[in-house]
């Protein structure tokens, strides 16, 4: 017979693990027999194999332990552990409240990210056929590379139901936000006019998105050309009732005006939907008002596709690729189909492809959640640590009498469970109380709705709470040796001090990392609100005068009826200077590679360009660089043109001013040369552009630049012209520093999200200083008072205490700075033009970190050492 | 008869019967193997022997532990009565049967 070998204890551990205790021993003897057995004539690797063959066969209900806790063998123990458990947190008022305090503050925190998070992602889903709707995108090589945009080949639609199998029904939608700002107004036809968002949209709409119908036929209610199904909100404004099925509406419009019937009535679109409008028209009518046929080269209304169900979005990209070069015969352009929901959090392109966008921020958010939890989950482990010296000897004690280890850390859980249990109760009232003021900060009407999600949460979040802040300090301290805890030397305070630092070295370090990102993204902030765009955006309002048809008085929106209108404008006294406009300055403008110049070569370059009235540019303050504005001292100038400083240096011109260009063929002569300005976000560099004049109704825009005083009169004033012109239409102006701020509205809800948080993480991470600081203080007050009969000093007292914590304090900035300010200046990346982070920068990092721990700390001590000595060393 | 018994539950108590004394899992699994040729998972057996154990069947004691089993106790396995009767209660019931199954149709000289 071979030598006893053991077969690997892994395994037996195993067996022990699930096995009843009193059938182990046998059952583990048959195996190891058995083992040896076969070891006699099989290899070791086979004999391991099926030993664990057989410990995996024994895991049968008959033999393995049943599953009831020890605790309920006895119903006094849970009243015991809750009894002790309560005393405990009682015993000690500040610890139990900095832990509450701090976990309510996480987690109150947390919800509200998951609350937005959520409604960011549940962003456009709530169509039925959601899996099943794609978006065509158009993608546009530039001389700046791929563009990519959402208007498509009007003949796309049709020819993608009915060439493609992957695709079920595909639709057409000019949405309102083509039309670039311009106002539409209609009328119950008894005189009630209301500015409204109007869309065209193909028959097959509503059988692709699912917006509910309160009345009407979905599947055919946008079968006729006099067709227009509207909201709810609209009937009711319009008619006073939802009850309008073939009522007549009319349009107000040079183009689409006219008399339609109502066919359908649609519930209001929620907020978590992207496609917002207030009625929907037949795309054909919109077809029809084009001069020309449908052209695979123009790029007007956006393409939704509905997929067969078995098709998926690869397939039909695959076939996508180099399709509508085979219609074009134009290889710059091209097609991609991107999921509807997707588009949302996706809407950053590179290369024609989604490379992120929103989906960045959502998930900076939950990191930032995270990291506020684990700095709340540290203060609670800390301190219970922290606690556990003066626990041990009663956990000595107990153990001597004979309670078992798990038991002993069940305790623990039970102190852990209560408080994470107030702590989650507390922030689901602040939640509530709060949501007015986030949905505030966040721009977004989030709305808390109780469902089983909203019960499970909570309840998800006190199991994991309790299991991470009751499972460490248990495990830590039911491990204790019985003889040393009695002895009072339970842990060594070494091991247990380096316990405590890293952790706290941990939290320093998020707290110093969420505040550098939150200084980096708050200077860059102030950056933008402060750069000197190369105009001036306050002070400037603007509104569009109506293209309405003749019938209404108004009369049609042409040169002459928008000239009058300036002219009696620059009559009002408030009124600096005035001007119609095509393009704001804030990132609506248009691209094309049509200009051409003497000396270009065969490269394409791709030009920006905004078109105004005569006084656009003075409006707005755009400063010249050389030559003149446009005048209405020169008939010539519908023929001129302005280039900024860019567009210059791009063509290479000198002694620019009178020489000749092409636009779109037609010959223009430069009559100026405009300084640099922003005519787009300080994520983009600013590029070459054009400026030219436009006087009709393709530039129905008012700026008007008021007077620094009493602007509320002007505005007045500037209604009543506007009535006495516009009987009846309503009256609805912006300022252009709003249209400014607009752009930067993630940016800015970023800036305050982040500032929120760094404010809670450093709070938090104060209060568990605080606790801690307290608890030291409490052990050493003998020692201090020793020191002090010695004759220290109270400052020296200070630094003595100070200083581990300002030490630990420098080393997570350390660790922290670098990291944080990579993270920072890859964000800035993102920006054209962003702040130089300036080295005082970081120094209101560390002195920030610094600041919390001194004050938290000195304020402690100075209680402390400031007790007469006596106090403290009379009770030996 | 309430305590009917499973064909598995009857092979190990014959083998525990036949094995009288020396019956303990790895030779009841060895011996149901070699005598009847077929394979006993440990994971099938132990369940039973506790099970009969319980019902009453079997008893047990635990010995001394060999080398071979890195010093692990041996548990033995006794029939009780109960055991005997319910073997007996099975043979009779089997024997009942087969009295009464006709001569020819179970002979296997003719198919």
């Amino acid at each position: 017979m071979n030598k006893f070998e053991d077969p690997p204890r892994y395994l037996l551990r195993l067996l022990k693990l699930f096995c009843k205790s009193s059938y182990f021993p046998d059952i583990e003897g048959d195996l190891i027999e058995t083992y040896n057995m076969r070891l006699v004539d099989q290899t070791k690797r086979k004999a391991n194999w099926l030993l664990f063959r057989d410990v995996v066969r024994l895991f049968r209900p008959g033999l393995i332990k049943s599953l009831h806790f020890t605790t309920n063998d006895n119903p006094f123990m849970i009243q015991h552990l809750l009894t002790t458990a309560l005393r405990q947190l009682r015993k000690n008022p500040m610890l139990t409240a900095i832990n509450g305090l701090g976990l309510t503050l996480a987690i109150t925190c947390t919800f509200f990210i998951y609350l937005w998070v959520k409604s960011e992602i549940s962003m456009d889903s709530f169509h039925e056929k959601d899996e099943r709707i794609v978006q065509i995108m158009l993608n546009e090589n530039s001389p700046n590379g791929i563009i990519t945009e959402a208007y498509t080949p009007s003949p796309l639609a049709p020819a993608l139901s009915n060439e493609f199998t992957e695709v079920e029904r595909a639709v057409s939608v000019v949405p309102y936000e083509w039309f670039e700002g311009e106002r539409f107004l209609m009328s119950n036809t008894e005189g009630k006019v209301l500015p409204t968002r109007n869309q065209f949209a193909s028959a097959d709409y509503f059988q692709i998105f699912s917006f509910d119908f309160k009345s009407g036929n979905p599947d055919k209610a946008l079968s006729t050309l006099d067709a227009v199904v509207v909201s709810e909100k609209l009937a009711k404004r319009m008619f006073g009732s939802t009850e309008v099925l073939g009522r007549s509406i009319e349009w107000l419009h040079d183009d689409f005006g006219g008399v339609y019937k109502i066919t359908g009535v649609y519930e209001d679109i929620k907020p978590n939907s992207t496609l917002q409008f207030d009625a929907v028209f037949n795309f054909e009518v919109f077809r029809e008002s084009e001069e020309d046929s449908p052209k695979w080269t123009d790029s007007d209304p956006s393409t939704y596709a509905l997929l067969s169900p078995h098709a998926n979005v690869d397939q039909l990209n695959a076939k996508l690729k180099g399709y509508l070069e085979g219609k074009t015969q134009d290889t710059n352009q091209s097609l991609y189909a991107q999921l509807f929901s997707d588009r949302y959090l996706y809407n950053r392109y590179e290369n024609g492809l989604p490379v992120g966008g929103r989906i960045t921020y959502v998930r900076l958010f939950i990191a930032v959640a995270v990291l506020v939890l684990i700095i709340a989950y540290i203060n609670f482990i800390n301190l219970t640590i922290a606690q556990t010296i003066t626990r041990s000897k009663a956990a000595g004690i107990k153990k001597v009498l004979g309670v078992k280890r798990w038991n002993l850390g069940f305790g623990l859980f039970v102190e852990s469970g209560l408080i994470s249990t107030l702590a989650v109760v507390l922030s689901v009232v602040l939640v509530s109380l709060l949501q007015p003021y986030f949905n505030a900060i966040i721009g977004k009407p989030i709305s808390l709705e109780w469902n089983t999600e909203m019960v499970i949460l909570p309840m998800l979040l006190i199991v994991i709470t309790t299991l991470i802040v009751g499972g460490y300090p248990a495990i830590h301290m039911s491990g204790v040796k019985i003889t040393s805890a009695l002895k009072g030397k339970a842990y060594s305070n070494t091991s247990n001090q380096f316990q405590r630092k890293s952790l706290m070295l941990a939290q320093l370090c998020i707290s110093a990392f969420l505040i550098t990102g939150m200084l980096g993204v708050y200077k860059q902030m102030q950056f933008i609100q402060s750069r000197d765009l190369g105009f001036t955006k306050d002070d400037v309002i603007w509104f569009t005068m109506d293209n309405v048809s003749a019938q209404d008085g108004a009369g049609e929106l042409n040169e002459a009826r928008i000239e009058g209108f300036l002219q009696q404008l620059k009559t009002i006294p408030g009124v600096i200077e005035s001007s119609n406009f095509a393009h704001n300055l804030f990132g609506e403008y248009g691209t094309t590679t049509g200009v051409n110049w003497e000396g270009k070569g065969d490269e394409r370059a791709l030009f920006a360009g905004i078109s105004g009235g005569y006084d656009f540019l003075s409006t707005m303050d755009v400063q010249l660089k050389e030559g003149r504005y446009f005048s209405r001292s020169f008939q010539s100038d519908k023929e001129a043109i302005i280039f900024n400083q860019q567009a210059v240096d791009r063509m290479g011109l000198e002694n620019p001013i009178g020489q000749t260009i092409e636009l779109w063929g037609q010959k223009r002569t430069i009559v100026g040369i405009a300084e640099d300005f922003h005519f787009a976000s300080l994520h983009e560099k600013i590029q070459p552009l054009f400026i030219k004049l436009d006087l009709d109704d393709f530039a129905p825009h008012i700026a008007v630049r008021l007077s620094k005083s009493d602007q509320k009169r002007t505005i007045r004033q500037i209604e009543a012209l506007h009535q006495s012109l516009f009987q009846g239409l309503p009256f609805e102006f912006n300022h252009m520093d709003d249209n400014y701020t607009n752009m930067y509205a993630s940016e800015i809800k970023m800036s305050r999200l982040s500032t929120i948080a760094a404010i809670l993480a450093i709070l938090i991470s104060s209060l568990g200083l605080y606790g801690l600081t307290t608890f030291i203080l409490k052990t050493r007050t003998k020692e201090l008072a020793v020191r002090k009969v010695l004759g220290a000093h109270l400052l020296s007292l200070m630094s003595l205490l100070t200083r581990p914590f300002v030490l630990l304090g420098i080393l997570a900035l350390g660790i922290t700075l670098p990291i944080g300010h990579m993270v920072i200046r890859n964000w800035l990346n993102g920006f054209a033009y962003s702040v130089t982070l300036h080295w005082s920068y970081f120094l209101v990092v560390i002195g920030a970190i610094i600041a919390a721990i001194v004050i938290t700390i000195s304020l402690q001590v100075l209680r402390t050492t400031r007790i007469n000595p006596v106090e403290n060393l009379r009770n030996d | 008869m309430k305590n009917y018994i499973g064909e598995f539950e009857e092979v190990v108590l014959l083998t525990v019967a036949i094995l009288h004394g020396n019956a303990y899992g790895v030779n009841i699994k060895d011996d149901i193997e070699n005598r009847l040729g077929r394979e006993v998972s440990i994971g099938a057996l132990q369940v039973t022997l506790r099970r009969l154990e319980q019902k009453g069947l079997l008893e047990s004691t635990l010995g001394e532990g060999d080398a071979i089993r890195g010093g692990r106790p041996k548990r033995y396995f006794t029939i009780t009565a109960y055991g005997k009767k319910a073997l007996h209660v099975t043979r009779d019931m089997r024997n009942t049967l087969w009295n009464a199954v006709p001569d020819f149709v179970l002979d296997l000289s003719r198919s």
